[in-house]
Formats: structure tokens, C-alpha cells, sequence
């Protein structure tokens, strides 16, 4: 009785946070829904197919994330330190006798740059599940799972990858795959789930990414448009404390690999 | 020859833990591990999903201090990143704790109390499960007490602790938790 309780606790927590995304979308990120003429030598574009899986009426989506640029982060570092020193009082006067949490330590939400997006699922090239995202020009990383495109849900912390998207040109990246995976998944290509008793009050989400061949089609509409394949580096194990859970990228033959639970990375 | 890098390139910070795990672990003779009943008892054997511990006994203490201070560090949990968000990537991504306490009345505290810390533990555990389990460990069931021993004490002292449970003789007369 208690783990319904939780887990419907759980599922309504996530819920909360998976409302639609605003209209106004700060990352920099367009759906099309419809073929372009001609591509915007500025923009890049990511072309995939995705799994249309749902956790309630919420859709289980992709969340991409782009390197920063060191100005970003320059800034970052410049916005986090103002509101350090501006709650500094505050912290202390909480902290009591006890640790005042350090510029490292301190949370921070900066909200004039965004860098870190979920795919809006809802709004697919056409018909079907491909879907083409103008996006900022970049590198880009399968950072994780989301239950709509607000709820961040799970990273790949444990392992991951990353590619290039460069401006003017469309990247394709083949298939992607995400569901909850603490339970059988009708979800192809996702790793096996670890049992039924993960489920502990908390969701398990898998991802799963199957790059793109050159058998993999393109859309006819898109026939003309200058486009290529990703190549996809390993990424390794990393922190993120906002992900409610964490996983990795099911492992992807000669891109993917894992050796002990670790990734294995090129040797530079 | 392949290089396996655990800390990715140069991403998020990996918590102190981890770190400290590279600077040598505590000597093994200093380790204390609180008493223990297995699951040869059944009541301990239920509960096996909830309270366990990792073993794996082909690795050094050693090597299953630095896998758990790595996996350690994937514990925390803060504030959530709200979509779109900023990253920063290269930097320690350290984020708000969520504030735990109830905000709904004196009924709402009296169930938070009870089922937070359920929450906490499970969503500790599958993390672990998930990083472990894939370096090669196996879980046992143990008795509540003693799983709750085993995670009393500072991130270096938990890990040597856990490891140097992980890595002892195999627990034989320990049934394996589901």
C-alpha cells in the first residue's frame, strides 16, 4: 500500500513538471513541422526518428544537451557569483553554527541562457515520427530522459554520447529510443531492466540510440537539402544532482561501449 | 590500448568521495563493519529488495572503494533542472537541495515523516543497483539494522566499509537477494 502511495506520489511530482513548453522557447529550438525550402546557413538541423512512448499523457522524450560556449559559461560563472554574494547574508544566517555552503556548492538556476532542451514530440516533420529541430549550431550530447519536455527525469550519467551539428546542414542521427524500463518495455533497442525490484518508488527510464546508415531513408521532402550522418564520440560517466534518477545509453556496437560499467573512451 | 576514463571529458565534478578515493583508501584493518544477520533467516531474506549489500570477490578493497566513491558520487540530489535550462557542463553542477521538509500540516508531517525516508532509500538504492550492478556486483540480503550501519558515516568511510564487506569471503550462508 505504502509503495502505490509513493509511486503515485512520484508520478504526480513528475506530472507537475511536464507542462507543455512555452511558446517562446529560449534554447533556440524549432520544431518544423513541414520541410524547409532551403536551410538557414546560421541554424543546424538534427533529423531523427523517435519512439513514441507515454507515461500517463506525457510523452517520454529526448533531453539534448549543448556544450556551452566559454562565454556562456563566463558568464554563468559571472550571474552565479553576483546571486552568491547576494544571498551570502541569507546563507549564513541559515547555516547557524553550521556550514555555510561554498561558492561551489551553492545552487544556481540561471535563466538567461538555455542550453538544455527536451524534444517536443508533439510536433513531428509531417506525419509519423521523424522529426527535423532547428537548433543552435554545436556540440551536442544524449543527456537524458524527460516525461514531457519540462520534467527532466533521468541523465545519462553513467554513460553517454555526443556529435557535431554544424550550421547550414541538416545531421541525421538515426533512430532514438526512451521509455521506462523498470518493467518490460514494448520499446525496442532499450537495455534490459534490472528487475522488477527497482521499482522503488521511482522511475527507471532507459534510452537508446541507433545511428543512422546510409540505408536509413530521408524524408523525400527533405531530398536536396544538404544533410549528413552524425559521428558519435563516447562520453564518460559524469555528476548532474538535478536528475531525479540516473542511467546510461544502452550500448552502441563500435560507438558505445562498456567495459566494467565504465565507458570506454578513444585513446586520445 | 583503450583508456578508460572515468571522470568523461572533463565534465561535471565528481563529489569528494570520489577524489578522496584516489588519494588511497583507508586502511582495511581500521574498517569496522557493524553485526550482521544474512539471509538464511527468511525475514531477512523478504526484505532482501530493500536491504542489501554489493559483493564482488575478484576485486581488490582497493578497486571497490574507488567503484564506491564513483557511484557515491551519483547520489546527491538537488533542486531540478527546469526545461530549457542551462548547463554549465564543465562546471561542478551543484544544484539546491530539495527541502525535504513537509509543508502540509501536522497530518502532512507525520506522513512525510514516515514515507521520506522510504523514498530516499529507494531512490539510493536503484541508483546504486544501477552502477554497480554493472561493474560485476551481486547484492545479499542483510538485516535493516546493519544496512543502515553501512551507510552511517562519511562518503569514505561508507565506501570502505562497503567494500570492504564487497570484497571479504563470499557470504555462503547469505541468500541473494532478487
Amino acid at each position: 500500500m505504502i509503495r502505490r502511495l509513493l509511486s503515485a506520489g512520484l508520478i504526480a511530482g513528475l506530472l507537475a513538471l511536464a507542462s507543455p513548453a512555452s511558446a517562446a522557447d529560449p534554447a533556440g529550438v524549432t520544431n518544423l513541422v513541414a520541410a524547409p525550402a532551403a536551410l538557414d546557413p546560421g541554424k543546424a538541423y538534427l533529423l531523427f526518428e523517435s519512439s513514441d512512448a507515454k507515461s500517463g499523457m506525457f510523452r517520454i522524450s529526448h533531453v539534448f544537451l549543448r556544450v556551452p560556449s566559454q562565454a556562456e559559461v563566463d558568464a554563468f560563472l559571472a550571474a552565479k557569483r553576483a546571486a552568491y554574494d547576494k544571498d551570502l547574508p541569507k546563507l549564513r544566517k541559515k547555516a547557524k553554527d553550521g556550514p555555510v555552503p561554498t561558492f561551489e556548492e551553492y545552487g544556481f538556476t540561471w535563466k538567461e541562457a538555455q542550453n538544455t532542451f527536451a524534444v517536443d514530440l508533439g510536433k513531428p516533420l509531417g506525419a509519423g515520427n521523424i522529426y527535423l529541430l532547428e537548433v543552435p549550431a554545436g556540440t551536442y550530447v544524449l543527456y537524458g530522459v524527460s516525461v514531457g519536455t519540462r520534467g527532466f527525469a533521468s541523465c545519462n550519467c553513467l554513460g553517454t554520447v555526443k556529435f557535431e551539428a554544424r550550421p547550414g546542414e541538416i545531421t541525421q542521427l538515426g533512430a532514438l529510443y526512451a521509455d521506462k524500463v523498470h518493467k518490460d518495455s514494448p520499446v525496442p533497442h532499450l537495455e534490459d531492466n534490472l528487475g522488477e525490484q527497482m521499482f522503488q518508488y521511482g522511475f527507471i527510464m532507459g534510452q537508446a540510440l541507433v545511428p543512422a546508415t546510409e540505408a536509413t531513408p530521408v524524408p523525400a521532402a527533405l531530398a536536396g537539402l544538404p544533410l549528413v550522418r552524425a559521428s558519435f564520440a563516447p562520453v564518460g560517466m559524469f555528476a548532474d544532482p538535478s536528475a531525479p534518477m540516473i542511467n546510461r545509453l544502452a550500448p552502441i556496437p563500435g560507438v558505445l561501449e562498456y567495459d566494467r560499467g565504465r565507458v570506454v573512451l578513444p585513446q586520445e | 590500448m583503450k583508456r578508460i576514463n572515468l571522470l568523461g571529458a572533463a565534465l561535471l565534478a565528481f563529489s569528494a568521495s570520489a577524489a578522496a578515493a584516489q588519494d588511497g583508501p583507508p586502511d582495511p584493518a581500521s574498517v569496522q563493519l557493524p553485526p550482521m544477520t544474512f539471509g538464511t533467516d527468511p525475514a531477512v531474506a523478504k526484505d532482501g529488495y530493500k536491504f542489501f549489500f554489493f559483493h564482488h570477490p575478484q576485486l581488490t578493497y582497493a578497486e571497490a572503494v574507488q567503484d564506491f566513491a564513483e557511484c557515491q558520487s551519483l547520489l546527491p540530489f538537488g533542486e531540478g533542472l527546469p526545461l530549457p535550462g542551462f548547463v554549465p557542463w564543465v562546471e561542478a553542477n551543484n544544484r539546491k537541495v530539495i527541502q525535504r521538509d513537509p509543508q502540509y500540516g501536522l497530518v502532512g508531517a507525520a506522513i512525510g515523516a514516515i514515507l521520506l525516508p522510504k523514498l530516499a532509500r529507494g531512490q539510493r538504492n536503484n541508483k546504486m543497483r544501477l552502477c554497480m550492478e554493472r561493474r560485476g556486483y551481486v547484492r545479499y540480503a542483510v538485516n535493516e539494522a546493519a544496512y543502515d550501519a553501512l551507510w552511517e558515516g562519511t562518503p569514505e568511510e561508507i565506501s570502505a566499509k562497503q567494500a570492504l564487506l564487497a570484497t571479504g569471503p563470499a557470504p555462503a550462508a547469505a541468500v541473494q537477494s532478487e
